[in-house]
C-alpha cells in the first residue's frame, strides 16, 4: 500500500466522522441485540413456567389416581389411565419401585423392561421433577412424580410433551424481529452516515474558513446555519473575524495618516530649507521669517510624535502610578497655562470645581484629559467666546464638563472625533496646530481610569465634553 | 562391560513393552450420583485401564469393581459387596456376588443389576447376565434389552 493511501486511511479512521459512525454503530447494535434477544427469551420463560405448571399438575393427577390402587400392575394402571383420558401428550410412563415400567404411551411400548431414565429415579427417590427444552422448533417437556401409598414410594409417573405450536409462535416473533431489526439496522446505518456526514462538513467549512483568515482573508465569513452549538460557533467566528478586520482596517489607516501627518511638515521643512540654500542673496528678514516656519513645523513635528508616543504606550497597557488627584485644582492650575492661548484667541476661561473631587489616577493622565478638552475648547472656538470648566461630585462620581460657544461639531461628526487622526476640519485644524489625536488621548485615558465621555451639541451653539470618574474613597482606598 | 549394558537396556525395553501390552481400556458402567442426576441415563460409561491378561471377564470383573475416578459417578456395587466369580453358560454370563447384594431393593437394585448387564453384555459372546449369591438367583437373565436408558420420543418429530 502507498504511502498517501495508507496516510488517507489513517486519517479516515482517527476522523470525527469515523468515530461518530462506530459509536453510533455499536450501540445500534448492542440495542438491536438486546431488542432481538430478551423479548424471546422472557417469552421462552413464561411458557417453560407454563409448561412447568400444566405438566407438574397432570403428572399429580396420574399420581394421585394410580395411589388409590391396591397393588400396581400393568392392567390396572391401564385401566385408571383410559378413565382419565389425558392427551396432548407425547409419553407417559409409570413404573413400580423398581422401576419397571409398567404402563407406555409410546408407539414401541417399553412395558417390562427396567427404566433408568433419570427423571423416574429421582421419583423414585421422592423427588418431583421437572425439565424443558426449547430446541429443535419444539418445547419438550418431562415431568416425573413419585407414586406414594402411606408415607412409602410404590412407583413413579414419567410425562413427556413436545409442543411445536407455542414454539413456532415464539420463532415466528423471533423471525419477525429479526427482519425488523435488519431492515432498522440499514436505515439507522444509512441515517449515521448521512448525519455524521452533514455534521463533519459543517466542521470541515469552519476549519476551511480559520485557514482562509490566517493566511490574512479576513473578509472570509461563514453562513450560520442551524441552532445548534455549531451556528453559535460559526456567529463567534463571523465576530471574531469583523473584529479583525476593522482592527487590521484602523491599524492600516492609522499607519497611512501617521505617514501623512509626519510627512507633510517634512515637506514644508525641506521645502524652506531648499528655499534658503537655493535663493542667493536672500535678504535676512525671508531668511529668519523661513526659519521660524521651519521651527514651527519642527515644533508640530514633535508634538505629533510625543502624541504617538503617548498613544502607543497606552496600546501597550503602560501606565503611571495612581495617586489621589485633585480634579477641580488640576483643571484650575492647567487652565493658568492656557491663559495666555486664551488670551491669544479672545476667549473667556471660566473654572467652577466643587472642593474634595479626588480621582485616583496618574497626575499626568488628569492633565492631558483637561489639557486637551480645553485646548480644543479654545482654538475652535469663536472671538469673544468663553470655555466653562465645571467639577462636581455625584454619587459616588466625580463629573468633569468642559463646554465652548464655539462653532460645534456636526452631529455626522460626533462618532468619529475620538478616532485617531480624525478630523472635523481638516484645513483649519492643521491651520491652528492640530494634530488629530488629542481626543484619541482624552478617550484612552478616561477608558483607562475606568471612566466614560460623553460628547453633545451645547444649547446655544458650542460643544460640551462631560467625563465621568469613579470618585476615590478614602475610606475604602480606591 | 559393553554387553551387560546392551543386555540390561534390552531388558528394560522388554519389561516396558510388556507392560503396554498388558493395560487395557475396559468400559465399564457406573451409577451417577444422585447429586449430579438431572435428565438423561442415570447410569453412564467409564473407561477403565485394566491389565488384559487375566482374560476380558475377568477385566471387567476388576473394572466394575474399581472406585471411579469422576466426582459424578459411584461403582454400582454398595460397600462391602463384591463379584466373587462368575461361570459362562453359553451366551448366559452367571455373576456371583457377596450375600450383602441381596440386600438392595427397589430402584438402587435396578441401578446396581443394569451396570453389571451392561458392563459384561459389551463382552463378545455375551448376551445375558444372571446373578446369583452362591445358589440364590437373585436377577434372572437380563440382556440389553431389557433396559430404557433414555427417552426419546420429545426430540422426534
Amino acid at each position: 500500500m502507498s504511502a498517501p493511501v495508507q496516510k488517507k486511511r489513517l486519517r479516515f479512521v482517527s476522523g470525527v466522522q469515523f468515530k461518530l459512525a462506530l459509536g453510533f454503530f455499536v450501540l445500534i447494535a448492542a440495542l438491536l441485540i438486546l431488542l432481538n434477544t430478551y423479548p424471546v427469551a422472557a417469552s421462552r420463560d413464561i411458557v417453560f413456567s407454563e409448561k412447568e405448571s400444566s405438566l407438574s399438575e397432570q403428572a399429580s393427577v396420574i399420581s394421585a389416581s394410580l395411589a388409590g390402587l391396591d397393588t400396581l400392575s400393568g392392567d390396572g394402571v391401564a385401566q385408571v389411565m383410559d378413565l382419565l383420558g389425558l392427551s396432548g401428550l407425547e409419553r407417559i410412563i409409570v413404573t413400580d419401585a423398581a422401576a419397571r415400567v409398567l404402563y407406555d404411551t409410546a408407539s414401541t411400548p417399553a412395558e417390562g423392561k427396567l427404566a433408568l431414565i433419570s427423571e423416574i429415579i429421582l421419583a423414585l427417590n421422592s423427588r418431583r421433577v421437572f425439565y424443558c427444552d426449547f430446541s429443535g422448533g419444539a418445547f419438550v417437556s418431562r415431568a416425573a412424580m413419585p407414586i406414594s401409598r402411606d408415607g412409602a414410594v410404590v412407583g413413579a409417573v414419567y410425562i413427556c410433551e413436545r409442543d411445536t405450536e407455542q414454539a413456532d409462535i415464539i420463532l415466528a416473533f423471533r423471525d419477525r424481529l429479526a427482519t425488523v431489526s435488519l431492515v432498522a439496522f440499514a436505515l439507522a446505518c444509512a441515517l449515521t452516515y448521512v448525519f455524521t456526514q452533514r455534521f463533519t462538513t459543517r466542521i470541515t467549512r469552519l476549519s476551511q474558513a480559520i485557514r482562509t483568515v490566517r493566511e490574512g482573508d479576513y473578509a472570509q465569513r461563514v453562513v450560520p446555519d442551524g441552532r445548534d452549538e455549531l451556528t453559535e460557533l460559526y456567529s463567534d467566528f463571523n465576530s471574531m473575524t469583523e473584529t479583525l478586520q476593522k482592527t487590521e482596517e484602523q491599524r492600516r489607516r492609522f499607519v497611512s495618516d501617521a505617514s501623512h501627518e509626519l510627512k507633510t511638515p517634512l515637506a514644508a521643512i525641506r521645502l524652506l530649507a531648499d528655499s534658503i540654500t537655493e535663493t542667493e542673496g536672500m535678504d535676512m528678514g525671508t531668511v529668519r521669517e523661513f526659519v521660524a516656519d521651519i521651527s514651527s513645523e519642527a515644533e508640530r513635528l514633535q508634538r505629533t510624535t510625543e502624541k504617538l508616543l503617548d498613544l502607543s504606550r497606552r496600546d501597550d497597557g503602560v501606565r503611571a502610578n495612581s495617586v489621589a488627584v485633585n480634579v477641580g485644582e488640576t483643571a484650575e492650575s492647567t487652565l493658568r497655562l492656557l491663559a495666555p492661548l486664551a488670551e491669544g484667541n479672545s476667549v473667556t476661561l471660566n473654572c467652577d470645581a466643587e472642593p474634595g473631587c479626588i480621582v485616583l489616577a496618574p497626575e499626568d493622565d488628569m492633565y492631558q484629559i483637561i489639557f486637551n478638552l480645553a485646548e480644543n475648547a479654545i482654538k475652535y472656538n469663536v472671538p469673544e467666546g468663553s470655555v466653562n470648566v465645571k467639577v462636581h461630585c455625584d454619587e459616588g462620581f466625580i463629573i468633569l464638563s468642559v463646554e465652548d460657544t464655539g462653532i460645534g461639531i456636526p452631529d455626522d461628526d460626533l462618532p468619529n472625533i475620538f478616532s485617531r487622526f480624525y478630523r472635523v476640519d481638516k484645513a483649519r485644524s492643521r491651520e491652528r496646530g492640530g494634530s488629530g489625536l488629542g481626543l484619541s488621548i482624552v478617550h484612552d485615558a478616561v477608558a483607562a481610569l475606568g471612566g466614560k465621555i460623553n460628547v453633545c451639541a451645547r444649547d446655544g451653539g458650542g460643544t460640551r465634553f462631560t467625563v465621568t470618574l469613579p470618585a476615590w474613597n478614602e475610606e475604602v482606598g480606591t | 562391560m559393553k554387553i551387560r549394558v546392551f543386555l540390561a537396556a534390552v531388558c528394560l525395553a522388554l519389561l516396558a513393552g510388556c507392560a503396554m501390552a498388558g493395560t487395557e481400556d475396559v468400559v465399564a458402567y457406573r451409577a451417577v450420583s444422585p447429586y449430579y442426576l438431572t435428565d438423561g441415563p442415570a447410569i453412564e460409561p467409564e473407561e477403565v485401564a485394566v491389565d488384559t491378561s487375566l482374560g476380558a471377564i475377568e477385566a471387567a470383573v476388576v473394572a466394575f469393581s474399581s472406585d471411579s475416578d469422576e466426582p459424578d459417578l459411584q461403582c454400582a456395587l454398595p460397600d462391602g459387596v463384591e463379584i466373587t466369580g462368575w461361570e459362562l453358560d453359553g451366551s448366559e454370563l452367571r455373576i456371583y456376588v457377596s450375600p450383602q447384594y441381596a440386600a438392595l431393593t427397589g430402584h438402587n437394585r435396578t441401578v446396581a443389576d443394569a451396570c453389571i448387564v451392561l458392563t459384561f453384555c459389551a463382552i463378545d459372546g455375551i448376551e445375558s447376565v444372571s446373578i446369583y449369591s452362591g445358589d440364590t438367583l437373585l436377577t434372572a437373565r437380563l440382556g440389553v434389552d431389557d433396559l430404557l436408558l433414555v427417552d426419546e420420543s420429545g426430540s422426534v418429530e
